[in-house]
């Protein structure tokens, strides 16, 4: 796949959260980190964000109201647009078959809160490149 | 003298006429009783066949279609009923003489149920026997229904089904000829009615049992799930917390004054704390549950005894303790390798805990022979009271000796470390001594690994 962003030079992370603090701190992260940010607070925006906004990146809660992380992942999976975007999953659950259910749902990754907001910008940066690759 | 003599010898006959009476009386008396005697028990032997052939009955209804036909045979009957009423529902099983020629019960859905002046006849602890349903008086009048009417019921013989709430049914026996009840028949009847009385309140005890362990399983379990809501709920906040800690602390806010770190160190402390608390919780959660899967791996001590080394070395370095790991190679588990290792964290994060700065930690482990393997954590620790180590696997226990800010904690490591074992079929030994230390061994299932043998 080439760059999904022609043109852009600092990568763009669609943010799906809806606890609007944790939400805001990971907004804050990226953007001190040189990444930008279109950040939602439900399932239906993320979906809606990920097919029109063409981002570098998916980072779903998969716990939201409306619209899970699971399923929008499952969704962005089986249309053609968005089939090849790297999705992570941010989760309170960490339970061996929630990550094993993470990944069915074709998550290229699966982050366990509480995390390190500098652990989740090196794994973004991982994500990144393995696209570009 | 005659005079006098007379009515002596007159009374003297009439003595001895009373006495021969009396006697004669005495003997007919006698054997009226052996035959009244005869009767008796044999009426107490029906009514002990007929509660074994309840007893053994696998159901109500079986032993309500016992019952009726043993009673009918019993007692010469044209007709014998069970009839249950309970708010408002009426259920019947009968039995009716050519039944056993037919070697067909009669459906209960073929006799209408009795009309409600039958049972008006009996109260919890009164039986009724109406030589004459056509006579009655109190039966003038009532729709004694097809069942009754059809067969020419005539004799009839009414012994309630109590039950604490009073009469809730009735077992009923009836004589197309006008053929009388006796006392022995009531009696038979009787106690058919009370066998049965006692298996309906059996199943309406077990019924309420049953819906009483339901309840509390249900409560277990809500319980169970609560604890695990719970813990997933404080994970979004503790997000936050330790997130924008971790970003002060790494200078994205700004710069750090040395005061300011120092606090923001407790803050981050406390943090973590909360969030292994929460860990602990959801692992107690899930032992509760039932929901800890224990799948059984072979796994190597020495990796185990690595991971565990490389996760509490921090902990390690930060109480100035030393600490050593030794294993025998070959040595294998049959475990779960993530719980394996919560147990070896677990046990070597108490012992580091407990140890002074300069003390020593030292973590082994050696094949016992016969398919197990010991796990020991030994410290030079500050050790546990005699007198509290009994309960040291208890939750939510702390010995009082642990009152350093680095001792620090909820008490649960050692009541998860015990489930984890018990759960592998192992078990958890604990030897200590105040001031000197502690030695933990946990004794699990395992193997020395074959060598592969070299090519």
């Amino acid at each position: 796949m080439s760059d999904a962003s022609p043109g852009r030079t600092r990568p763009l992370v669609l943010l799906a959260e809806d606890d609007p603090d944790v939400r805001d701190m990971i907004e804050r992260k990226l953007r001190g980190d040189d990444m930008d940010v279109i950040a939602v607070s439900d399932g239906v925006a993320a979906l809606h964000a990920a097919k029109t906004m063409r981002p570098d990146l998916v980072l779903l809660d998969v716990m939201m109201p409306g619209m899970t992380g699971l399923q929008i992942c499952h969704e962005l999976r089986s249309n053609v647009a968005t089939d090849n975007l790297p999705v992570m999953l941010i989760t309170a659950r960490a339970r061996a078959e929630d990550i094993q259910t993470g990944y069915d749902a074709g998550a290229d990754d699966y982050i366990v809160k509480p995390f390190s907001p500098r652990d989740l910008v090196t794994r973004i940066r991982d994500g990144l490149m393995a696209v570009r690759r | 003298m005659t005079e006098w003599l007379l009515p002596a010898g007159y009374l003297l006959a009439l003595v001895a006429g009373t006495l021969l009476g009396v006697w004669s009386g005495r003997r007919h008396a006698d054997v009226r009783l052996t035959g009244e005697q005869a009767a008796e028990s044999a009426a107490k032997e029906t009514s002990r066949r007929i509660s074994g052939v309840i007893r053994a009955c696998p159901d109500l209804g079986d032993a309500f279609d016992a019952a009726a036909a043993e009673v009918g045979r019993a007692l010469g009957c044209d007709l014998a009923y069970v009839q249950l009423v309970r708010r408002g529902e009426r259920r019947a099983t009968a039995w009716r003489r050519g039944d056993d020629e037919t070697g067909r019960p009669s459906t209960a859905a073929a006799f209408l149920p009795l009309p409600d002046e039958v049972f008006s006849l009996v109260g919890p602890e009164r039986s009724a026997a109406v030589d004459d349903v056509r006579t009655h008086p109190a039966l003038q009048g009532a729709d004694m229904s097809a069942a009754v009417t059809s067969l020419e019921i005539v004799s009839l013989l009414v012994c309630p089904i109590a039950s604490s709430s009073g009469v809730i049914g009735a077992v009923v026996a009836g004589r197309s000829s006008r053929q009388p009840f006796g006392h022995h028949d009531v009696g038979v009847v009787e106690s058919v009615a009370w066998s049965l009385g006692r298996a309906l309140q059996n199943r309406a005890i077990q019924a309420q049992q049953d819906a009483v362990v339901e309840r509390l399983e249900a409560l277990d379990r809500s319980k169970s799930d609560f604890v695990a809501s719970v813990s997933h709920e404080l994970r979004t906040p503790l997000t936050s917390i330790a997130g924008y800690l971790e970003m002060l602390l790494d200078g994205d806010g700004g710069p750090v004054t040395g005061g300011q770190r120092e606090m923001l160190d407790i803050i981050g402390r406390n943090t973590q704390r909360l969030q292994l608390l929460i860990e602990d919780l959801l692992t107690i959660g899930k032992i509760e549950s039932g929901a800890l899967r224990t799948d059984v791996d072979d796994v190597r001590v020495a990796t185990l005894l690595a991971a565990a080394e490389a996760a509490i070395t921090p902990a390690v370095a930060a109480a100035g303790v030393a600490l050593r790991v030794h294993a025998e190679d070959d040595v294998v588990l049959s475990g779960d390798r993530r719980q394996l290792e919560q147990v070896l964290l677990n046990l070597l994060g108490n012992a580091v805990k407990f140890t002074p700065h300069g003390g020593t930690v030292t973590a082994s482990a050696h094949h016992v022979g016969e398919g197990w393997v010991e796990l020991t954590v030994t410290d030079s620790g500050i050790g546990i009271p005699r007198n509290e180590q009994g309960q040291l696997f208890t939750r939510f226990f702390r010995a009082s000796n642990a009152t350093e800010r680095a001792a620090q904690g909820a008490g649960l490591g050692l009541s998860i470390v015990s489930s984890i074992v018990s759960a592998h079929g192992g078990e958890v030994t604990l030897e200590s001594t105040e001031g000197e230390g502690t030695v933990v061994s946990v004794r699990l299932p395992g193997h020395a690994l074959v060598p592969v043998a070299a090519p």
